[in-house]
Order: C-alpha cells, then sequence, then structure tokens
C-alpha cells in the first residue's frame, strides 16, 4: 500500500542530510540501498560510533562538524561502541536546539524495556531491524513515508 | 654478706630501655610488681586458653550428630545451678539432703553435708580417699533406676544410684551420709578413728553424733524418689541434647542450600547474559548475510533481466554486466564476513560454557613460577611494543594451576595490548596478603578505562574499540567466571588516560609450618 505512494517519488526537501549512526558497515550500506531504492535521493551521512555523532552534532573534536544551518534527521542504532545510541538520544534532547531533530532509533531487538526508555527519553519513532529483508524493506519504506510527510524543522545556531 | 644495692631512680635510657618491655630488659627489671603482673596475666591468658578449648570441645561434642557422648561430662549436660537451688528446697523442706557426683569424683551438687565429713573426713588426705573410693568404686555395680544401701569406709551408710545419659553412666546420686534409727552408735570405733587421724576427739564425737539417724522406711522413700528423679533428669538432659544436635542440623542445611542458591543464580546471570548476548550480537551478523543474500537475488534478478530482454542492448552485454558484477562481489563479501562472524562469536561461547564445565583440581600454587611461566610465553609480545614488564614477589595461593595461569594470561594481554603508543608501557605484577586472601595486581600505564565502561568490560564479548584492537571480547568474562569458581575475585582501578590496575584475590595456600 506504501509501495504505490513511494515508487512516485517523495516530496522529502533535497537539503534535509540523513545523519546515519551505525556501527556495522554491512547494516548501514543496506540501509543506504533500501533507502535510495525507496527513491530517497538526499544525502546520507555514516557514522560508526557513537562519539562520531557526538563529536559531528556538538561540533567538537577533529572530525567533521553539522552546519549550523543544516537541517538534518538522525538514524540512530542503539547499539554502538564507545558511546551507545540511547546516550546519544539522552544528549540531543537534553540540548536546547538538537531536541528538534527528528530522530528514529534503529536496532535489531523489540525488548519492550529500550521502546520504554526510548520514549521516556522523548523518542517515539522507533523502527527494528528484523532479519527477515521483506519486512526490513517496508519498515525503511515506511520511514521514507515518514520523512517524506514530516515537516523538517530547521536547527538554530 | 651482699646486701642488694638500693637501686638509683632509672635514668631516661634506663627507662626507655624498660619500657621497650624486652626479655632482657624484664629479667633485671627495677619493677618487680611488673614482673609479678605480668607472670599473672600469663597465668589468666593459659586459663582463658584452656577453658576455651573444653567449651569448644563441650559444644562439639553436644553438636556432633551421631558422635558418641563420650567426651560429655554430667556437668555438661545437667543444669546444675538449678537442680542445686531445687535441692536446697527440698532439704529446707524435708531435711533429707542429696549429692551429685560425676565419675571423676567432682560434687556438682550437694546439700545436707555433714559435718563430719566436711570438716574431717574429706579434709584429711587418708580418710578422704576412702570417700573418693565411696564416691566413685563401690557405686559400679547398680542398676539404672536402682539403689543401693552400702556403708562407707568411715563407718557410715550412704546409698546412691547411678545417672545416665543416653545409656552412659555419667556419675551419681548419693544420699549423704546417714546413720540408721535403730543402730547402736559406733563410739568406740570413731574413738579410735579419732586418735589414727589426730582428730580432736571431742569435736569429732560431737560431729559423729549429729549424723541424722532415720527411719529405714522413710530412707526407702526419699531413693525412690531421687531415682524417678534422676530418670527426668536423664531423659530430659538427653533430649536437650538431642535438640540441640538437630538444631545445629538444621541451621548446617540451611547454610548449604543458601549457598546452593546464590550458586544457582549466579549461573542463572550467566545464562541471562549469554541469552542477551546472543540475541543481540549474533542476530547482527544473520541480519547481514540475510540482508546481503537478498541483494544477491536482486543482482542474480537483474542478469536474467538482460538475458531475457530478446535482442542484446546498443552497447552490448559487457557495460550491464559491469554494472551487476560489483554488487554480486560485495554482497558475497558481506555474507562470508557474516558467517566468519557468527562462528567467532559461537566459539567464544564455546569457550565460556566449556571452561565453565572443566574439572577442578585446587592445589597450593606458587604464584612465582606461575607468573614466571605466563611471562615467558608473552616475552616475544613485550619485547615487540618495548614495553617493560616487572614482577614482584609474590604470595603463594589456592587454586586450579590450569585456570589461574588462564586469568593471567588474559589479564597481561590486556595489559599489552591497551598500552598507550605514545609513551614507554610499563606493567607491573605484584602482590601481598590483605584480610587472609592472597591478592595480586597487574597495573599498567596505558589507555585506562573510563568509568562509565569499568563495569561493562566484563560483559560477553565487550570490546572498547574493536576498530583498533584484536580479541574475541571473551578475555575478561572467562576471568571473571575463573575466579568465581575458585573463590576468588576481580576488581578493576582506572583512570581514562593514565593507566589500569586489575585487582585479583584468592584464597590464601594454608602454611607449612604454623609458628606456635
Amino acid at each position: 500500500m506504501n509501495k504505490h505512494i513511494i515508487q512516485g517519488g517523495t516530496s522529502l526537501n533535497r537539503d534535509v542530510v540523513i545523519l546515519l549512526a551505525e556501527d556495522d558497515e554491512g547494516h548501514a550500506k543496506l540501509i543506504r540501498k533500501h533507502l535510495s531504492r525507496a527513491g530517497i535521493g538526499n544525502e546520507i551521512r555514516c557514522f560508526k560510533d557513537g562519539q562520531e555523532i557526538i563529536d559531528f552534532l556538538f561540533c567538537q573534536g577533529n572530525g567533521p562538524h553539522r552546519e549550523s544551518d543544516g537541517t538534518y534527521i538522525l538514524l540512530l542504532d542503539i547499539r554502538m561502541p564507545k558511546r551507545d545510541g540511547l546516550e546519544v538520544l539522552k544528549l540531543v534532547k537534553s540540548d536546547w536546539d538538537l531536541r528538534k531533530m527528528p530522530v528514529v532509533m534503529i536496532t535489531t531487538s523489540d525488548d519492550p524495556h529500550e521502546i520504554e526508555r526510548c520514549r521516556a527519553l522523548g523518542c517515539k519513532n522507533y523502527m527494528v531491524k528484523p532479519v527477515d529483508y521483506v519486512a526490513f524493506a517496508e519498515a525503511i519504506q515506511q520511514l521514507a513515508l515518514f520523512l517524506a510527510v514530516i515537516q523538517v524543522p530547521q536547527i538554530q545556531s | 654478706m651482699n646486701k642488694p644495692s638500693e637501686p638509683e631512680p632509672p635514668s631516661d635510657k634506663v627507662r626507655l630501655r624498660i619500657i621497650g618491655l624486652g626479655e632482657h630488659s624484664f629479667r633485671k627489671s627495677y619493677y618487680p610488681e611488673l614482673q609479678l603482673k605480668l607472670s599473672e596475666l600469663e597465668r589468666q591468658r593459659d586459663q582463658l586458653r584452656e577453658s576455651e578449648i573444653r567449651v569448644r570441645n563441650k559444644l562439639a561434642a553436644i553438636l556432633e550428630p551421631d558422635g558418641e557422648l563420650d567426651r560429655l561430662e554430667l556437668a555438661d549436660v545437667i543444669d546444675t545451678d538449678a537442680l542445686q537451688s531445687l535441692m536446697n528446697d527440698f532439704h529446707a523442706l524435708t531435711g533429707y539432703g542429696v549429692a551429685i557426683i560425676d565419675l571423676a569424683g567432682r560434687v556438682l551438687v550437694a546439700t545436707g553435708w555433714q559435718d563430719i565429713c566436711t570438716k574431717f573426713h574429706r579434709v584429711h588426705p587418708e580418710t578422704s580417699r576412702n570417700c573418693l573410693e565411696s564416691d566413685t568404686l563401690l557405686t559400679n555395680d547398680v542398676e539404672p533406676g536402682r539403689f543401693k544401701i552400702y556403708q562407707c569406709k568411715n563407718h557410715m551408710w550412704d546409698m546412691v544410684t547411678p545417672i545416665l545419659v543416653g545409656g552412659k553412666h555419667l556419675g551419681n546420686l548419693f544420699l549423704g551420709q546417714f546413720l540408721f534409727e535403730d543402730e547402736a552408735p559406733h563410739v568406740e570405733i570413731m574413738r579410735e578413728q579419732a586418735r589414727r587421724y589426730g582428730f580432736d576427739e571431742t569435736a569429732y564425737l560431737d560431729a559423729y553424733h549429729r549424723v541424722p539417724r532415720w527411719d529405714r522406711g522413710a530412707v526407702q522413700n526419699v531413693m525412690t524418689f531421687y531415682c524417678n528423679l534422676v530418670g527426668l533428669i536423664s531423659r530430659f538432659s538427653y533430649m536437650h541434647i538431642k535438640l540441640a544436635r538437630a538444631t545445629e542440623e538444621l541451621r548446617k542445611k540451611e547454610e548449604e542450600l543458601n549457598s546452593l542458591c546464590q550458586s544457582i543464580t549466579a549461573k542463572n546471570q550467566e545464562l541471562e547474559q549469554i541469552i542477551s548476548v546472543i540475541s543481540h550480537d549474533l542476530r547482527s551478523p544473520l541480519l547481514n548475510a540475510e540482508g546481503y543474500g537478498r541483494e544477491l537475488e536482486i543482482s542474480v534478478q537483474q542478469l536474467g533481466e538482460i538475458l531475457e530482454a530478446g535482442s542484446p542492448p546498443a552497447n552490448g552485454l559487457e557495460p550491464a554486466l559491469h554494472s551487476v558484477l560489483p554488487d554480486i562481489t560485495d554482497a558475497l563479501r558481506h555474507i562470508r564476513s557474516s558467517t566468519r562472524q557468527m562462528d567467532k562469536l559461537l566459539k567464544g561461547l564455546l569457550k565460556l560454557s566449556r571452561m565453565g564445565r572443566a574439572a577442578l583440581r585446587v592445589t597450593s600454587l606458587d604464584m612465582n613460577k606461575l607468573i614466571a611461566h605466563v611471562v615467558s610465553s608473552r616475552e616475544f609480545l613485550v619485547r615487540k611494543t618495548g614495553a617493560e614488564l616487572r614482577v614482584a614477589e609474590l604470595p603463594p595461593c589456592r587454586g586450579d594451576e590450569v585456570q589461574i595461569t588462564q586469568v593471567f594470561v588474559n589479564l597481561l594481554d590486556n595489559a599489552i595490548k591497551f598500552l598507550d603508543p605514545s609513551r614507554a608501557g610499563m606493567i607491573t605484577i605484584r602482590g601481598g596478603i590483605e584480610n587472609g586472601c592472597a591478592v595480586y595486581c597487574v597495573e599498567d600505564n596505558g589507555m585506562g578505562i573510563a568509568p562509565e565502561h569499568q563495569e561493562n568490560i566484563f560483559g560477553l564479548f565487550h570490546r572498547l574499540d574493536p576498530s583498533k584492537t584484536e580479541g574475541d571480547g571473551m578475555g575478561l568474562p572467562i576471568v571473571r567466571q575463573i575466579l568465581g569458581r575458585l573463590n576468588g575475585k576481580i576488581r578493576v582501578e582506572s583512570k581514562l588516560g593514565a593507566g589500569s590496575r586489575f585487582h585479583v584475590s584468592l584464597p590464601c595456600a594454608p602454611q607449612e609450618e604454623e609458628t606456635p
């Protein structure tokens, strides 16, 4: 049902940059492929651990920093080395500017505790990586639809 | 004749030596009172020690489940104070006395002592021997529940019934010296005794006349009463012992149960951790294998479409094939690396499980030798990193040699792995005894561990920085598991950027020589 709409192309603002924090290179590539197949041609930037994405978002460290006038969407894996997804989520949601950024948590588990903790931290969007490809593709498709439909507020500062 | 000179008041130097309380200074102490006090304290200490041992032995005898009552004495088993009080009242009421004496001749309960016994017979060494003989030998062949009338060697009558606890003869109950009402007093014999043993004749005879003279029937009644009393005491004492034993056994079983519960809980936690690891860490590569398998399908589909297109495309087949081939190669690479990853994880889990089930051979370990082996096995690695490795003198411990070796191999490997490349590496292994345990410390000046990770490092498959180091993330969980099985502990102390210390504690090896 969703595929029908998506195949027609999305109306996601091309300036929105998708930030993908995922430590597994294989997963990151698969997500990229599915996003592009779902018709999302936005720039996708990958980060392979919690520290890297934090450095990017909070403009610290030697790596790349975010643009002050950029619009971003964060796809955040819960399990990452150095600093895990929940920690990143907490930091983002407690920053006055960054908390406006839409965040989608991705993970392999559907542990209700984890879902609850994400919700408690202010993130309602949760995507489970199922092992079944078809469902995974559908989940990504749903994400694309979500991205197409929502308004991405611009982050100030 | 040599008169000892008056000691001068001691100078400061001398006083210091005395206050040093060395053996030598004591011998020529200027304070003899100190010497006296010290020997009195030593005597008291020895007495205390002896009584402590006695009490402990008695407690053990009572509590040993099927132990013989051999080590028990009557005093251990009956409530002498309560009985004394009871018999005091009985004597006041009836005028009949009693004595309860154990098999060694010790008097535990006594009322109505006669002066002739206390002031004369039991005092004089020869006559007192007669008393002792009466107390012990003459009383040997009486059946429990019955009493015997006999004449003591000092010519007075007594009656006795044995006290048995748990079938064991522990003592006797005596009515006490008396004369029968219808008996003529043996004045001449007593006068002769007085002369023989040097007693004051008048006082002695006077005491003799004060010995009670009882009706034969009344005496039988009293003894029957005493026999019943003894029966009661005997049964209660035995029940008391049995109860104490049963309670002790219950307590021991409870302790065993608790310890079993604890080990089950620990095992459960381990299992839960393994399940959690399987569901996350194993699922991840599985997802990749499935995902890239599907990518392969898509590539094959694309190839199929190209072949079925009827006429070949304008520029020929090659460009089309070229565009699909990299996808196929890439997908295959991911699939194979995922399966290798799953294999590694499973191997790690199997290793942990095998170590958890391995039989333990617990012996005293010479840690200096053990660590020397560990160090020499890693010598090449240490030299390669240019780090300095120092090992101090180490106390022995109790453990399984193979498993403890594994513990220190893992700790040393970690220390080497996490050295800071920006400074010269220094690894130290030292040990000591603390609180009755052998403790060892493996210290490095490497990268250190941030506080929030210090508990995680013991988790399965946890790796601090997988991109920078090799390893299966099993080293520390295995260390913790081994130490848990050998009654040891591990604790980490670390500062990010400065280094880490891993503290291992193990049970002490029993000392070869015990200094008395």
